[in-house]
């Protein structure tokens, strides 16, 4: 393979993503090339010691951005007849929703899991918050006379002070977690999409 | 190894390769071979993620006739150097106990 068949298979298999993207990439491949060719290898030597063309692609896609993805997924190959626009159009009441629902499904488990952190802080803040309306508490028991009362509160807005930097600290941990589990789900997403793009 | 240690080792290993003096890609390939292995396919996500970060900057010069891409080190990409250095340090003392167990165990 010479070094225009290796660039232009790669070309072929990036259609849809971005122009420039594509062309930076080829840029960098043919100046790769021709260093090696500089270096005394003949042409075929050179693409072949770079690697397959294959394997440029699922680098070159791994690295591009998940929303491009998509979009070059979207975008047709060639341009659609109008019996297949008309196709489309037509059945948009059967796959809109379908889509829709997927998107909306994905969005709600993200909703769903990040809930979960602001409950925990809702409940930190909510210890917090208690210990200083115990505070307020002491002052009104002291103030009555009523001085076991006050201990009573003392005691408990201890209690909701520890717990409540307790609890801050745990909820970091889970938020960090979750942060990782966000992140994984999310390559995991676009690992589905750029094997498909290989078949 | 580990894909994910991999992955910040070779950041490191090509920003150090354009540590001292400007260098294109082939070039950073020739030089980290005897070291760690990479190939171009691999190396051109990393260039374009440390230029992502200003890590590094690109600039074309020409040569022989046609542009050639170079990479030059930024402030911050020296800083990354600096600190994976100091990370290692900790590295190497959990290697070190690592293998002490091993040697007790023996």
């Amino acid at each position: 393979m010479n070094k225009q068949e290796f660039l232009e298979s790669i070309r072929s298999q990036l259609g849809g993503i971005p122009k420039e993207d594509v062309e930076k990439s080829l840029d960098y491949y043919a100046e790769m090339i021709e260093d090696r060719v500089e270096d005394g290898l003949t042409e075929e030597e050179a693409v072949e010691a770079i690697g397959t063309p294959d394997e440029a692609v699922s680098q070159i896609l791994m690295d591009t951005s998940f929303a491009k993805l998509v979009k070059a997924k979207m975008k047709p190959k060639r341009r659609l007849s109008v019996w297949e626009i008309i196709l489309i159009v037509l059945g948009s009441p059967v796959w809109l929703p379908l889509i829709l629902a997927v998107f909306v499904i994905i969005l709600s488990v993200y909703i769903v899991l990040w809930s979960v952190i602001l409950v925990l802080y809702a409940v930190d803040l909510s210890f917090a918050a208690c210990a200083f309306g115990g505070l307020v508490c002491i002052s009104a028991f002291l103030l009555n006379g009523a001085i076991a009362e006050g201990i009573f509160m003392f005691g408990i807005s201890i209690a909701c002070a520890g717990l409540a930097v307790l609890m801050f600290f745990g909820s970091n941990q889970v938020t960090k977690g979750m942060w990782f589990v966000s992140k994984k789900i999310a390559v995991g997403i676009k690992s589905c999409f750029i094997r498909r793009r290989d078949s | 190894m580990d894909i994910q240690l991999k992955r910040g080792l070779l950041d490191i290993s090509v920003l150090a390769a354009i540590k001292n003096e400007d260098s294109y890609g082939y070039q950073i390939v020739k030089d980290m071979k005897p070291y760690i292995e990479i190939s171009e396919s691999t190396l051109y996500p990393i260039l374009r993620r440390l230029e992502a970060n200003e890590l590094l900057s690109v600039h074309s010069m020409e040569h022989n006739g046609r542009l050639r891409k170079y990479y030059h080190i930024t402030a911050a990409g020296l800083e990354r150097i600096e600190a994976f250095k100091e990370e290692w340090k900790e590295i190497v003392s959990i290697y070190k106990f690592v293998v002490r167990e091993d040697e007790y165990n023996e």
